[in-house]
């Protein structure tokens, strides 16, 4: 049935406040596959706080020289982010190093959770211990996409010295929320349906049931409530890092400018590299000629953000 | 103590990560078991294709699979080769590749001891597992989700009118004169879409494909006028199997078999069928693309009811 089945979890003592350091930190209920010249390998991370479902991907014929933990983003966002992240992982694990994905508590394969950004952050924070654990792979890195970017940038608090990539990021968390409320009004006007409650009505319906529905996506209101209070500038702390920004065509790049100024003053050595895809693409009827376009754009964008990682380590992998 | 059950989140269920042969490809699966012994039916979820992965639209699929399993119904959810963790390129077929991911997928869960399937497939996902279950024996029912069952077109793809009117249509020019914030969100995205497109002229040959990738997605065997997959759908019909479909009133893949004549009359004649016949479940509003979380709650509850009712039901012999 499976190209290949991984072992199961051993028995282990798990400790309250994430894995302790004699915990086996191999996935549960794994399975194993080689993809490409990639060695894959998707299961599930036992935490006190519910399992994560993660997928690592590293080289088959050598130990990683590095690892790279995605912090995806959330919702419609997410589902064309997939592929995209998928790609990537598979890009840089064929030049030496391990990529590891994961799903945030509550969401796609991994356990129900209640989600906030802290909670998604130490979400990240085990996938990056695991990975390490699993690859013996020095140093790491982050990549946040979309709304991920606060998360990654909040996990790499932990993690002084890792290179930050950020794909079309959000800058403030209460106006990726209102875009995304936006986005229902959009999306309700294409379905010819009728018009959706307004951004108030939906608020008030988030504080009094605890959630609400935006495009068939349960949005938590620990999850808006600790999002809407974050911004990019405020998470990272004034120390000297290496930032990629990857911004893509839309309304959060507006704000580049002045976070790269900013960061900067902070003293970090910020690159910037935009990128020809939109933020929303969901709205456009495609064709093959766009389709291609688009294919382009995304190999630019993975191969960009693969060298620049490879020379932020200064080793070429 | 920390034990496999508990890993996959729950002491009801258990998740197991699965990479099967497909072909050249490499798809990827989850499989939800109940803890108790499995019953002999087993629940197949297709996803709608590009875009997704395993989990489906607000983790819909993963939801259904871990209620089920909490009543004894085992399941397994799968990325059609080119989406989520899956390998290769999604093509939009009718035979091949996509008919092949599932029938790798149903024969792996026939492996884990199931004797009869439940297939559920969402938009595009249920035409191959009705390609795939009509050349089999052990397919006990199926419920296709706003199955695509006259492409637009007729012809595989949607004509030029069509994508016109895709952008151009009385709601949205309603909105685009009533409101200003989408009227500055759409006028920006033609903008966006008029700047690809001449790029992609200017820069590229219409001939000019990249290599390994179609130049359209095909669907399949030259198609006429009329309902797909008739022959394989009355097959299963004949063979006294449940075939529901399911439909939202303000579904376009609802609309395209109401304007067609030929595919409307093709499909009463399945529902008169004896022994069992066509099953039609409409739910008002849009159930295409699973954009509604009281629908998909709906859904959920259709689908953990008919597995359900097949269980309880005697194998033919």
């Amino acid at each position: 049935m499976a190209a290949s089945r991984g072992k199961r979890q051993a028995d282990a003592t798990v400790e309250p406040g994430g894995p302790p350091a004699s915990v086996d930190l191999s996935l549960a209920n794994s399975a194993r596959a080689v993809v490409g010249g990639v060695l894959e390998e998707a299961g599930f991370l036992a935490r006190p706080d519910g399992a994560l479902f993660v997928v690592l991907h590293r080289p088959v014929d050598r130990p990683p020289s590095g690892s790279l933990t995605v912090c995806g983003s959330l919702f419609a966002e997410q589902h064309n982010d997939y592929r995209r992240e998928v790609r990537l992982a598979r890009m840089l694990a064929s030049v030496g190093l391990a990529v590891a994905r994961f799903h945030y508590r509550g969401l796609g394969n991994s356990a129900p959770a209640s989600a906030s950004l802290d909670a998604f952050t130490r979400d990240a924070l085990d996938v990056t211990l695991a990975a390490r654990r699993l690859t013996s792979a020095r140093p790491v890195a982050f990549l946040g996409a979309g709304v991920g970017s606060l998360v990654a940038s909040q996990a790499c608090l932990d993690h002084p010295d890792a290179p930050l990539l950020l794909w079309k990021p959000v800058l403030d968390g209460a106006q990726y929320f209102r875009d995304l409320f936006r986005a229902r009004l959009i999306a309700a006007t294409r379905a010819r349906a009728p018009r959706p409650p307004t951004t108030a009505e939906l608020l008030a319906t988030l504080v009094k049931q605890g959630h609400v529905d935006v495009m068939g996506f349960t949005v938590a209101a620990s999850l808006h409530d600790s999002l809407v209070a974050a911004r990019l500038t405020e998470t990272l702390p004034r120390q000297p890092r290496r930032i990629l920004l990857q911004p893509f065509r839309g309304a959060r790049a507006a704000g580049v400018e002045r976070l790269v100024t900013d960061w900067r003053a902070r003293g970090c050595l910020v690159d910037v590299q935009p990128v020809k895809l939109v933020e929303d693409p969901w709205f456009i009827p495609d064709g093959a000629a766009v389709r291609a376009s688009v294919h382009d754009a995304e190999e630019q964008l993975m191969a960009d953000a693969r060298d620049w990682l490879l020379s932020s380590w200064g080793n070429g992998g | 103590m920390s034990t496999p059950a508990q890993v996959a989140s729950s002491d009801t269920f258990l998740e197991t990560a699965l990479y099967l042969r497909s072909g050249t490809e490499t798809v990827f699966a989850v499989y939800t078991s109940p803890v108790s012994s499995p019953t002999d039916l087993g629940v197949l979820l297709a996803h709608s294709g590009p875009n997704n992965f395993s989990a489906h639209r607000n983790g819909v699929w993963t939801s259904i699979s871990r209620r089920l399993a909490r009543e004894g119904i085992p399941s397994l959810r799968f990325d059609f080769a080119g989406t989520g963790e899956s390998s290769g390129e999604f093509v939009l077929r009718l035979d091949g590749q996509p008919v092949a991911d599932a029938t790798a997928a149903m024969d792996a869960l026939r492996a884990t001891g199931c004797r009869r399937l439940l297939v559920v497939g969402s938009c595009f996902g249920g035409i191959p597992g009705v390609v795939a279950g009509a050349a089999r024996g052990d397919v006990a029912g199926m419920i296709l989700v706003s199955p695509p069952l006259v492409l637009p077109g007729a012809g595989g793809m949607a004509s030029f009118l069509e994508r016109l009117r895709e952008v151009i249509n009385r709601p949205t020019l309603r909105t685009v004169a009533t409101n200003r914030e989408y009227r500055r969100w759409f006028f920006a995205r033609l903008a966006s879409l008029a700047w690809t497109r001449a790029t992609v002229l200017l820069s590229r040959p219409a001939s000019r494909i990249p290599a390994g990738r179609t130049a359209e997605p095909s669907a399949g065997p030259r198609l006429g006028r009329g309902l797909l997959i008739e022959s394989e759908l009355a097959r299963l019909v004949m063979t006294g199997n449940h075939i529901e479909l399911v439909f939202g009133t303000s579904d376009d893949n609802l609309a395209r078999i109401d304007s067609d004549a030929e595919t409307s009359r093709a499909l009463r004649r399945l529902r008169d069928r004896r022994p069992t016949g066509l099953v039609w479940t409409i739910f008002d509003g849009a159930v295409h693309g699973l954009e509604d979380v009281a629908l998909q709650e709906q859904l959920i509850r259709l689908i953990t009811g008919l597995a359900r009712d097949l269980m309880g039901r005697p194998q033919p012999p």
